[in-house]
């Protein structure tokens, strides 16, 4: 329509007449002229609608239509080159060929794409900070659950880690290397509004239309006191003119675990035990040991109970969305569909959304907007008192529950030795439920205005009103179990006959919990924006305001009639009830300049002041400010002749920016109110003081630098972009608890104390091949190397200098912190001792020394030895191994290197994306449970404990050493440790989009099919125990994923 | 700019601020019932693992600790102590409660400082809420100056505290001046112990160790305190008047101080929840009681005979009611009581875990509790009773000189327990003791009457005993095994009801089954180091503070806990 409407403009009319008249000069120079068509699709088969087609040397052209059709006239001979903002050009010899169907390669750091950063829009020509970005249609593909599990490896400098794979569970994620002690989430901010993970979570990849991270200082600067670890802008897609679009993706997958550790058989588990007794020298008649006709079953009888309870997770998504307008009303109107089930019987996950945006041009200078949208999630899982809402222990306690006891005997949970049955757990009907019902609602108004007298001057305001509400019921059921006889010689083994009843008598409950968080930010912003001559100024300045309420509220009943009737008018005992309240408002004032001499020399330089009630009114408001600058070295006239070089950009950017993340009211001297009071005739209620009051705290603030280039050759087809970047975090709010004596014996709140440095560099590197008309590819990789060091952190007076943290990376060690929450791969701090190895004959244990003790224990056969390295007062050797000897057994437990590969392939309508992603340079302790050997009937081992010293077997690789208790755990050492390098197929996307002479029968724009596969392959891993990306031997398995989907637009 | 800021006018709402807490009595005894959840002593199965009661106890009973082992460190709990002793006085709180509030801050101050200095000697005395700026980095005061400041925080609590009769409804837990008195004997009594004075030189300890248990036990009877007729239901009748100082439960979910564990790590496994298992007998133990005319097993006296193969026979009236021996009757069960229930040990006569010693321990483990209800115990600890005032009097008496005044305190106990009162009305005790013979007599008395009440440990410690009673030696227990075949047992337990089967191994026991004394210390001797009366105060906290001096005796150590 649009299209029509230029044709009738006299003055085009006049440059067509122009035109015609050059192309039939043209005709005449270059002979015979035909009609050429056909249509332009993206590599996912979506029409382009607008891509431009030019015939080469001539200004002969076309531009799609809506359903991505061209017709162009051009000598059979010529060349048509294709581009379209964001694609890779492509350019296509005619040949004679009459109809030509093109797919375009989407092309990464295209200058003209236009992306969000703060509080404004930008092409990426003129982005001076360290910004990565991602487009909702790039992730469309993955059935996720939650849109920052789809992120996976797809953003430079992010780092995501899946938390564990019960559905509707989050990943974590991390932009950039961890420059703090405290919450190391990045500020999400959607569609302008500063919101939450949870909201971020809340949305599906097809409603998003990009996703733009902001990782320097100076990017980030301008959202503050939030935006220390980075910023995570979202902006979700609205209608545009046209006639209306609509598209459906359906997608089913199914997930496998990549990986499940494997544990000691029932025959190895009772020859553990065995074998922990002669160690003793437990008397051989000790009815704990395991009689031959025992063992002898246990060779034949063995019960993997992770298979018995396990299911293959699967999830489908539907999702539908229309769009269109015309110039006076714009709008877009989504809705999906997720449902999901997770790896064990009544984990299931649901989630709905609706999202529609209403853009009306009210007059040429005022536009309104309103946008709204909803979701609602629902989760079911176990009423499970431990570790509640983290499923991954239901999967732990399986891992290494025993094998030497059947889940199951004739139908029946088997209650011998076991103290609770997962089987019993995960049937509602027998224990009872957790319900969880989370929704949203999320309303925005905006209004734009562009004041008429002043050229480049525009006015907006917006409020937005955010309600969210999370409803958990659980009823809690007492349970049996069935006690079997017993037989074999020791009554060992789980016989068939019930003899009584094990119950599990949880308490018989019905408990509510009402969580709501309200919220509104108002902002109203000013624009200046405007060209004189080769200057180019943009200006704003916004007053933003944002207050929140949050509640909460729970009551339990108990002793219920009759668990048929999960109400509360079947609980008889009122028990408890209980809830809490807090308030929390925000205030900013923000600026930003930005200047540019004919997009040459660019200048940027905003500011931000923020209030935070976190601190006491005198140390409330912080100033953040940042500055950037840009130089294109291409449009130089110097320049001119390096042809190969299409263009050169240098940027360097300086930034301050905030955390507060910490909790609020440290500055008074409060008490709180707990329900561990002691019992008198009753239980009672008590209050304890709360934290030291710290009358100065104050913001945690990051100063950043960032430089970079960005540079294009050969045609633009290669594309280099390099980032480095330096980052003091200082004034790091930490408990100061080990710079004070035991003998104070307050507990510390956050005090400002602590520095750590952060530095490294991200380059990313692309190739769009010289394609033709069939075959296209565009492959990319990136690389990121960062480090920290801490350089001040609260530690005690006497601390050795060898145990010391300062100058080295965060996670080495606890140090009493949470540090290592969010550290990747972290599970335990490296401390630990250097293992010289397992002490196998009489003569080596002659050897040592006289006195020589190993943690206090005189040594003996089988132990695991340990270097001498020095006393509690000397640095040499003392003659035995204590807590001094210990040391720093690795460089880093956080990854300091991270890369990806991404190859896009398109042939025709099919197209391939693989991607290629690792990390490496980290280690990691192995976790309790796999330094672990147990010598009991309840729980297994991991299986390469079969393989321990003992008597019989002194080549064994592992130590032998049992103390007389049922577990023996070994310190952390090298011997346990593990390497978490890795490189793996991280994602294969496959796709088919059937022919348009097939889809424009059944009257469909595009219809295309796509397969995709996560985490399919592993192609190297140091760590050859488990899968490196989860964080402990036992965690929750990391899961391959496979998809099938099917996209139709109309 | 200012205009906007009303919206950062907000106020914390889920908390109390500081004033609130001393202007207002229900917070401030809020205040105080969370002082007692934290400093209130309660169950534990351990100290039975570090003495001859229990098998267990490796690292303390092998000679493995080091000096990180030990870390007792709860000056939080003092601070929190302190805060209320300085900040009461400055709220609006009337007099009589002020002063209640602060009996029981001293009382608990007393208690906590105790606790550390049984465990190291003298640590730093901190008796006021320390601020930031002031010299912090504190050292150790000595064991004579930290011994005086507990008896002086006990005498203000006796001063301050209010009088609580057994029975008058306000002893409901709370500590009161009979409580205040009871503990400061027992400080004393350890104070005047071998542990602080190896060579026994302060005799004059031993004097005001007499003074005070003889000031509580007078104190306490005027209340009406005194022995509770019934050894066996002790635990069970809460709040008798024989309870002095108690920590109670009463179930409720959400508050973990509300409940204990013991029952359920002490009761077999078979018939337990959430336990690992502890106060296992040792066959040391067993053979310490008394036969019933209250003679020792090997004492040729004794009117009754003493049969190793049915050695649970005729014996002094407590070892039934604390030990379970293979075939005795324990009414424990998995979903209640099981009146009748006999308990079997031999081997392959249980399943999950079964006991190493071949024995249990029934004291305080409640028969009526089904096995999560013995997981989330209510049965209320006792941390000291009327009986070791009298055990403590006894022995403070005996050392100063006054041995006679010992024999009518421990013939109450005795009585009590139901030991045959005897022609000469000693039940059982020797006439005319000297001080050692009575010493051990008082001994044997403590370890068979607070059997099993993490008493025994201390007490070992206290009389420098490890050493010279155990070092060099195993803890023992049985291996018992079935003389005939399985299906015979079987064929023979079905053919009688139980109380039949009880009577029938009352007499045949030894034609169905064999005991054989077993070492429960399968791998070591018990080995306790000189060390370990005082122990080294952890690496922790002195690399926190270099004015903190080691202990004597551990790595570079320098401070003498003797002094």
């Amino acid at each position: 329509m649009k299209q029509k409407s230029i044709f009738f403009d006299p003055y085009l009319l006049r440059f067509s007449t122009f035109f015609i008249v050059m192309i039939l000069m043209t005709n005449f120079v270059l002979g015979q002229q035909k009609v050429i068509t056909g249509a332009v699709t993206d590599d996912q088969g979506q029409a382009l609608v607008g891509a431009n087609i030019k015939v080469k040397g001539t200004p002969n052209g076309a531009v799609t239509d809506e359903a991505g059709k061209y017709s162009v006239t051009a000598s059979k001979n010529a060349t048509l080159v294709f581009s379209f903002s964001g694609f890779a050009p492509q350019t296509v010899q005619i040949n004679n060929q009459s109809v030509i169907d093109i797919t375009l390669v989407r092309e990464i750091n295209n200058l003209q794409e236009v992306i969000v950063t703060g509080y404004r829009s930008q092409t990426r020509g003129s982005v001076l900070g360290s910004v990565t970005s991602v487009k909702g249609s790039a992730v469309v593909d993955v059935p996720v659950d939650n849109i920052s599990n789809a992120l996976s490896g797809r953003l430079s400098g992010v780092t995501i880690t899946q938390g564990s794979g019960a559905p509707g569970m989050q990943s974590d994620i991390r932009i950039r290397a961890s420059g703090t002690y405290n919450n190391t989430d990045p500020l999400y901010v959607i569609d302008g509004i500063v919101s939450d993970k949870f909201a971020f979570d809340g949305l599906t990849a097809d409603q998003i239309e990009d996703i733009t991270v902001l990782k320097d200082g100076a990017s980030a600067a301008i959202y503050g006191s939030r935006a220390a670890n980075g910023v995570l802008l979202v902006t979700t897609k609205r209608g545009k003119e046209g006639a209306p679009a609509i598209s459906y993706t359906g997608i089913y997958g199914v997930q496998t675990p990549t990986q499940v550790p494997k544990t000691l058989s029932a025959f190895e588990q009772a020859s553990a035990i065995n074998l922990q007794l002669n160690y003793i020298n437990a008397d051989s008649n000790d009815a704990r040991y395991y009689t031959q006709d025992e063992l002898d079953y246990f060779k034949t009888h063995s019960w993997n109970w992770v298979d018995e309870m396990w299911q293959n997770p699967q999830s489908t998504q539907h999702s539908l969305d229309v769009s269109g307008g015309n110039s006076k009303v714009r709008y877009f109107l989504g809705g999906s569909y997720n449902y999901s089930i997770g790896s064990f019987n009544n984990l299931d996950y649901s989630k709905y959304t609706l999202r529609g945006n209403v853009d009306v041009s009210v007059t040429r200078d005022l536009k309104v907007s309103l946008d709204f949208n909803t979701d609602t999630r629902h989760t079911d899982e176990p009423s499970w008192q431990i570790g509640n809402q983290r499923q991954e222990d239901l999967y732990k306690a399986l891992l290494v529950r025993t094998k030497m006891v059947p889940p199951y005997v004739n139908g029946d949970p088997v209650g011998n030795w076991v103290e609770w049955h997962p089987g019993v757990v995960v049937t509602p009907s027998l224990a009872g439920y957790e319900k969880r019902n989370q929704k949203e609602l999320n309303a925005t108004v905006a209004i734009n205005y562009t004041v008429p007298f002043v050229k480049g001057l525009s006015v907006r305001t917006s409020l937005n009103k955010y309600d969210r509400d999370i409803f958990i019921k659980q009823l809690n059921m007492p349970y049996n179990m069935v006690l079997f006889n017993t037989t074999g010689q020791h009554s060992h083994i789980v016989g068939d006959s019930a003899v009584g009843l094990r119950p599990r008598a949880a308490d018989d409950f019905l408990r509510s919990e009402d969580d709501k968080v309200n919220r509104y930010q108002f902002n109203v912003q000013v624009n200046y924006k405007r060209n004189f001559g080769k200057h180019g100024i943009d200006a704003l300045l916004v007053y933003e305001q944002a207050e929140e309420d949050v509640t909460s509220f729970y009551g339990r009943k108990d002793d219920l009639i009759s668990s048929a009737i999960d109400q509360y008018i079947s609980a008889q005992t009122p028990k408890d009830v209980g809830g809490d309240e807090d308030q929390s408002a925000r205030l900013s004032y923000v600026g930003l300049a930005s200047y540019n001499y004919a997009h040459k020399y660019l200048l940027d330089a905003s500011f931000r002041y923020d209030a935070s009630l976190i601190f006491p009114p005198g140390h409330r408001w912080g100033f953040f400010p940042s500055a950037s600058a840009g130089w294109v070295v291409s449009d130089e006239p110097f320049f001119k002749n390096v042809h190969f070089i299409n263009d050169l950009k240098l940027r360097a950017s300086v930034g301050l920016v905030g955390n507060d993340a910490v909790p609020q009211w440290q500055y008074l001297q409060l008490y709180n109110i707990v329900n561990t009071g002691a019992v008198f005739n009753s239980p009672t209620v008590g209050i304890e003081p709360g934290v030291l009051p710290n009358p100065n705290i104050t913001w945690e603030k990051a100063l950043s630098y960032n430089t970079g280039f960005d540079t294009r050759f050969w045609d633009n087809r290669l594309n280099f972009k390099l980032d480095l970047f330096y980052r003091r975090t200082y004034d790091i709010l930490g408990s100061s608890q080990q710079s004070y004596p035991g003998t104070f014996g307050a507990t510390f709140g956050s005090t400002n104390y602590q520095k750590i440095d952060a530095k490294g560099f991200e380059v990313e590197l692309g190739y769009t091949g010289n394609g033709d008309k069939e075959f296209n590819y565009h492959v990319s990789a990136n690389f990121g190397f960062a480090t920290t060091k801490i350089i001040q952190v609260d530690e005690a007076e006497n601390l050795p200098s060898y145990w010391s943290a300062i100058g080295r990376p965060v996670g080495l060690q606890s140090n009493g912190t949470s540090i290592n929450k969010n550290g990747l791969y972290s599970s335990d701090m490296l401390l630990g001792y250097v293992a010289v190895g397992v002490i196998r004959t009489q003569a080596e244990l002659d050897a040592l020394p006289a006195g020589y003790t190993i943690l206090g224990v005189k040594p003996q056969l089988g132990m695991l030895n340990y270097k001498d390295i020095r006393g509690p007062n000397s640095n040499k050797p003392d003659g035995k191994i204590t807590a001094d000897d210990r040391e720093f057994l690795g460089k880093y437990s956080i990854p300091p290197m991270n890369y990806g590969l991404t190859l896009n392939f398109s042939w025709r309508s099919f197209g391939l994306g693989v991607l290629v992603q690792g990390v490496a340079g980290a280690k990691s302790m192995l976790g309790t449970v796999g330094r672990d050997i147990q010598a009991r009937a309840e729980e297994s081992s991991m299986e390469y404990w079969a393989d321990s010293w003992s008597p019989e077997n002194p080549n064994g690789k592992y130590p032998g050493y049992r103390v007389s208790s049922y577990r023996t755990r070994y310190d952390p050492s090298t011997f346990f440790l593990v390497d978490n390098s890795f490189v793996r197929l991280k994602n294969v996307n496959f796709s088919y989009a059937l022919p348009q002479a097939i889809t424009s029968r059944a009257g469909l724009k595009a219809v295309r099919v796509f397969f995709n596969g996560t985490n399919l392959f592993m192609i190297y891993s140091a760590n050859k125990l488990y899968d490196p990306e989860q964080v402990l031997i036992n965690s929750y398995p990391t899961m391959k994923n496979y998809s099938f989907g099917l996209n139709i637009s109309l | 700019m200012a205009g906007c800021t009303k919206v950062l006018d907000k106020k914390p709402l889920s908390q109390v601020s500081e004033k609130d807490v001393w202007n207002n009595l229900d917070l401030a005894n809020a205040y105080m019932n969370r002082i007692y959840a934290r400093n209130l002593p309660g169950w534990s199965t351990e100290y039975a693992d570090y003495s001859d009661e229990s098998d267990g106890g490796g690292s303390y009973m092998y000679g493995q600790l080091t000096s990180n082992s030990v870390n007792y460190w709860p000056y939080d709990d003092i601070r929190e102590i302190n805060d209320l002793i300085v900040n009461i006085d400055g709220g609006t709180i009337d007099t009589t409660n002020k002063r209640i509030l602060k009996g029981q801050a001293f009382f608990f101050r007393g208690w906590v400082y105790f606790q550390m200095v049984i465990r190291y000697g003298g640590v730093p005395l901190v008796l006021h809420p320390q601020t930031a700026n002031e010299d912090l980095f504190v050292k150790r005061n000595t064991t004579s100056e930290c011994m005086r400041q507990i008896v002086a925080d006990l005498d203000s609590a006796a001063n301050d505290l209010p009088s609580f009769g057994p029975t008058s409804g306000s002893n409901d837990g709370h500590v009161h001046k009979g409580t205040a008195l009871a503990v400061k004997g027992r400080v004393l009594l350890y104070y005047a112990s071998p542990q602080f004075d190896p060579n026994q030189t302060h005799t004059e300890r031993w004097q005001a160790a007499y003074d005070a248990n003889k000031e509580a036990k007078d104190y306490l009877e005027s209340k009406g305190f005194g022995l509770y007729s019934d050894y066996s239901k002790l635990w069970f009748d809460e709040m008798n008047k024989e309870d002095i100082f108690v920590r109670r439960y009463q179930y409720t979910p959400n508050n973990s101080e509300s409940w204990n564990n013991w029952a359920a790590s002490t009761r077999p496994l078979d018939f337990s929840q959430g336990a690992t298992g502890g106060n296992r007998p040792v066959l040391e133990i067993v053979n310490a009681y008394p036969m019933k005319d209250g003679k020792n097993i090997n004492d040729p006296s004794s009117a009754y005979i003493y049969d190793p193969s049915y050695y649970w026979k005729n014996r002094d009236p407590r070892f039934q009611q604390t030990i379970v021996y293979n075939s005795a009757e324990w009414g424990i069960g998995n979903n209640g009581p099981q009146p009748g229930r006999i308990q079997w040990t031999y081997v392959g006569g249980e399943q999950n875990s079964p006991t190493i010693t071949g024995f249990y321990m029934k004291k305080a483990v409640d028969t009526t509790q089904s096995a999560i209800e013995a997981y989330n115990s209510s049965t209320d600890w006792v941390e000291l009773r009327f009986a070791e005032v009298l055990l403590n009097l006894a022995e403070a008496a005996n050392e100063s000189g006054k041995t006679d005044e010992a024999y009518p305190l421990l013939t109450d106990i005795r009585a009590r327990a139901g030991i045959d009162q005897g022609s000469d009305g000693l039940y059982g005790l020797m006439p005319g003791m000297t001080k050692d013979q009575m010493r051990e007599a008082i001994r044997l008395e403590r370890q068979i009457e607070l059997a099993f009440e993490g008493k025994r440990y201390w007490d070992l410690r206290r009389w420098r005993l490890f050493e010279t009673k155990l070092n060099g030696t195993r803890r023992h227990g049985l291996t018992i095994t079935l003389k005939i075949s399985t299906d015979e047992w079987k064929s023979l337990k079905n053919s009688m009801s139980s109380e039949e089967l009880e009577s029938y191994l009352d007499q045949h026991y030894t034609d169905v089954f064999n005991d054989k004394v077993k070492v429960v210390d399968t791998q070591f001797d018990i080995n306790w180091k000189p060390e370990y009366y005082f122990f080294a105060i952890p690496s922790s906290q002195l690399q926190l503070n270099s004015n903190l001096e080691q202990t004597m005796g551990w790595d570079g150590g320098t401070f003498d806990p003797l002094k």
